[in-house]
């Protein structure tokens, strides 16, 4: 009986395997081409304003609904509102809900997913219990109810999004991290003595990397597009302030006949979301210690 | 996640807020209704065979309608009509509670006697071939109509159409028998006595003191059988009209199909209907646009949408039809709000506000023009309208500066101030509808070189009324009022003080007592013309008040399919149906 275990004792560690995880997620194609989009982006969003000739507040009552010109770059909406400087302002405003949003669910989500699966007995059961009764709550009606309360401030909204999006991520967090804490290399660091933050962080959060990280890069998009279904409430922004989503919410009923307010936000909308899912992606690839051989 | 985000986005029904002024006691609703048939989804509505000035009203102004006239001679015999409604009636007894819709009024115009019909202006006619002719006269302080009726005009179960209907109808809509549920008793509250004349076919009703509209009154008229007994009344036109009388009669209402057809009625004394028949068919509103497409229906309403007009324009074989409708879009303003109850203030408001610019911003892409609206009570199209708006209906930022300057109201940076207060007004538009949220942006930028702050509020559309505008938490609403042929006494409860805290549908919450005077004089004058001056007396009074302004008549654009003749978009006209069909060739 002197052959080895012949399972991994320990979770690899990731550092030993391909150099850093700097130099994996560089290495990866889609990751560098999704940080160079969402740069690109964000340099647009906030450069472009510099260049446009018309602020986003103000109004060309000289031009209703007229098309792409070199006057309007993107044409007006049927306000005379230039549709420039309305998508940036939109685009400043979405990119900071959805990669808001996107951090205040998973982040969250990850830690109390993780502790209650982890923990077990009373702890699972109360952190489960509450993200069980945020789950039953309507959407829809506790925005109504909070939205007097709230205003109209981007923090407040980003935190009320974020509160209705990380209870099932927590929940399949929890369920991933049932099984990992039979699996023999966490089995392993307890019996060694192993606190458990060090278990937490050194063993699971490294196996649930990938899954937070997609959940991540898709509550980014839906995040941006639940803000628009939010201005409905009167809740979200206000006009004449904008967002991507109430700018393609506002097009959407016009599409057809004049398609520049509709698709210019709806195309900046798909570019940041196709960005953000590349990254991810890239980091998942680079995270996910079955790859990092 | 994603299911959860999803419930986040389910809309809000897109309301575009409309309000009909009411004028009845007891239930809300209804008469105000009767022209507005062609509001509503899949409108239309038939010009008579005359020469009408359809499309060629002056350059920027509406046609009064647009009805593609054509005389009876052009039009082919035959043919069936598909008309979409935008819901499908259960009660059809209009004067019931629950049938006095749009919807219900479309149908029978076609099937019942109406008295009075209205031309394109909104004056009301005697039908020659239900009235002969109505004259009204006073005895003492009360007012007498004779009614002589037409003694070829039948029911469909062969009864002569005369004394014995009217009393009945004058009875059961009077209000003083609780048992007949009806809609509203305006009109017939006020009648004293119906008195049978030389022959069953005079008919002398007197009213108690006096009432201008009385041209208003039995159209549509049901037949005795109908109003003299209340279980009839209200349970006798449930799924069914058992008795009709016009150019056309009823073949089959079809619950399952939600259908109802109409055929020619041979029975019929007049000209003899041109179409064999008209197919009714309730549409839900997101389908019409496709059955149009699909030609399965032969006409709808375009509503004021740029991008339904194109989509309608593609069909092939379709002309739209665009007249000036009923309908007006305006702000009213709060003048019990903290801020705009100065009548200085409002003035200089409306003064800050460039209603051309909302208006053309409102109405491009439609490939129509339209003044601002001068007046409270009658639309460009209408007769008796004239601009009332004076000195406050134009655009004047510079007047508008010095007025607030006057009031108290300096310059402090972007905005005015006053004792700390910066000089700020609360926009309250339904959220989810584009028209008002444009509105507000247009507005912000042209209040604010005046130095005036606008908010927009978005509020959910359910809420707009019962909990902002009635409570009187706002300072300008941007919403459309339903107009009628007979604007005064319903429009009389919009401008009227408020008394005793009730403030009925004057959401400014503000009058004056010249206000009052002058809207009873008016309601109480039985001389159309001499009334149209008191009702532009009394407009010119509320465009001082500063209160409501108005911005523009909705038009009304129908699409139809080419040749058909009669119908289209109707404005205030009420439909000859005899005379609706599909040119020949």
């Amino acid at each position: 009986m002197t052959s080895p275990p012949r399972d991994v004792v320990t979770s690899p560690p990731l550092s030993a395997t391909r150099g850093g995880l700097p130099t994996r997620v560089l290495g990866s194609r889609r990751a560098v081409a999704g940080l160079a989009l969402l740069a690109a982006l964000v340099a647009l969003a906030f450069a472009g304003p510099l260049a446009s000739p018309w602020g986003w507040a103000d109004t060309d009552i000289a031009a209703f609904w007229e098309p792409p010109s070199s006057g309007h770059w993107f044409g007006t909406t049927q306000s005379g509102r230039d549709v420039f400087a309305l998508v940036l302002r939109g685009m400043r405003r979405s990119l900071f809900i959805g990669l808001g949003v996107a951090a205040l669910a998973t982040g969250p989500a990850a830690v109390v997913g993780m502790v209650a699966g982890y923990a077990g007995g009373w702890g699972d059961r109360v952190l489960m219990g509450g993200a069980d009764l945020l789950l039953v709550l309507p959407p829809v009606l506790v925005a109504a109810v909070l939205s007097p309360a709230l205003g109209s401030g981007g923090p407040a909204l980003v935190v009320l999004l974020a509160a209705f999006m990380w209870t099932v991520t927590a929940r399949s967090v929890r369920a991933m991290t049932l099984s990992l804490r039979e699996r023999e290399f966490v089995l392993a660091a307890r019996f060694l003595g192993a606190t458990a933050p060090h278990v937490i962080v050194r063993h699971l959060l490294p196996h649930l990397a990938s899954l937070l990280v997609a959940d991540a890069s898709l509550n980014v998009g839906a995040a941006i597009v639940a803000e628009s279904g939010l201005a409905h409430l009167g809740l979200g922004v206000r006009p004449p302030d904008v967002s991507l989503g109430t700018l393609v919410a506002d097009g959407g009923g016009t599409a057809t006949t004049h398609p520049w307010p509709f698709g210019f936000a709806a195309g900046m909308l798909a570019l940041i979301v196709l960005a953000v899912n590349l990254l991810g992606d890239g980091l998942r690839d680079a995270l996910d210690p079955a790859d990092a051989r | 996640m994603n299911v959860r985000v999803r419930e986040l986005l389910k809309g809000i029904d897109e309301m575009d807020p409309c309000v009909r002024p009411v004028r009845t006691r007891r239930r809300p609703l209804v008469v105000a209704a009767v022209l507005c048939a062609a509001a509503a989804a899949g409108g239309g509505c038939s010009g008579a065979a005359s020469t009408g000035e359809a499309g060629t009203g002056p350059s920027g102004r509406l046609p009064a309608y647009d009805v593609n006239p054509t005389p009876r001679e052009r039009v082919r015999s035959g043919g069936t009509l598909r008309w979409p409604l935008p819901e499908f009636p259960t009660q059809w007894n209009f004067f019931h509670v629950n049938g006095g819709t749009g919807v219900v009024d479309r149908v029978v115009q076609g099937l019942l006697p109406y008295l009075m019909r209205a031309d394109e202006k909104a004056v009301p006619h005697p039908v020659p071939d239900y009235l002969l002719s109505a004259r009204a006269t006073r005895t003492g302080a009360n007012q007498v109509v004779t009614y002589r009726m037409n003694p070829r005009a039948r029911w469909s179960d062969g009864r002569p159409i005369g004394y014995r209907d009217l009393a009945a109808q004058a009875h059961a809509l009077s209000g003083r028998d609780p048992r007949y549920q009806v809609s509203t008793d305006v009109g017939y509250r006020q009648i004293r006595r119906v008195e049978r004349g030389a022959d069953d076919q005079e008919v002398r009703v007197t009213f108690a003191g006096t009432y201008a509209d009385w041209r208003s009154l039995f159209s549509p008229l049901y037949p005795a059988a109908a109003t003299s007994d209340p279980a009839a009344f209200n349970t006798g036109w449930l799924d069914r009209m058992p008795v009709t009388a016009g150019p056309f009669k009823v073949q089959r209402i079809d619950r399952t199909a939600e259908t109802v057809t109409a055929v020619r009625d041979p029975a019929w004394w007049g000209r003899a209907a041109k179409l064999d028949r008209i197919v009714y068919r309730a549409l839900d509103s997101g389908a019409v646009p496709g059955a149009f497409a699909n030609g399965e229906i032969d006409l709808m309403d375009v509503g004021v949408d740029a991008g339904a007009l194109r989509r309608a324009e593609r069909a092939p074989g379709t002309v739209v039809r665009r007249a000036g409708g009923p309908d007006w879009r305006h702000f009213t303003f709060n003048a019990a709000g903290p801020v705009l109850s100065d009548v200085r203030v409002r003035r200089a408001v409306m003064l800050g506000i460039d209603r051309r610019t909302l208006v053309r911003s409102d109405l491009t892409g439609l490939g129509l023009t339209a003044e601002p609206l001068g007046n409270h009570f009658y639309v460009n199209t209408q007769e008796g309208y004239r601009d009332n708006s004076g000195e406050y209906g134009g655009y004047d930022p510079a007047r508008a500066r010095r007025m607030l300057d006057e009031a108290g109201w300096p310059p402090h940076g972007r905005y005015r101030e006053k004792g700390g207060r910066t000089l700020a007004l609360r926009f309250v538009v339904p959220a989810g509808v584009p028209g008002g949220k444009r509105e507000g942006e247009l507005s912000r930028a042209l209040l604010e070189r005046i130095g005036v702050r606008l908010d927009i509020r978005p509020v959910p559309g359910d809420d707009l009324l019962a909990r902002y505008v009635t409570p009187g938490d706002f300072d300008i609403v941007p919403f459309s009022w339903l107009g009628t042929s007979f604007p005064v006494s319903p429009l009389r409860s919009v401008f009227a003080r408020p008394s005793g805290g009730r403030i009925r549908q004057n959401y400014s919450r503000s009058g004056t007592a010249a206000i009052d005077a002058a809207l009873d004089r008016a309601i109480a004058e039985p001389d159309p013309v001499r009334a149209r001056r008191l009702v532009n007396a009394a407009d010119g009074l509320i465009w001082r008040h500063a209160t409501v302004l108005p911005l523009y008549q909705r038009p009304q654009l129908v699409a139809t399919r080419r040749g058909l003749a009669n119908l289209g978009a109707c404005g205030f006209y009420q439909p000859g149906y005899e005379n609706i069909g599909f040119t020949r060739g």
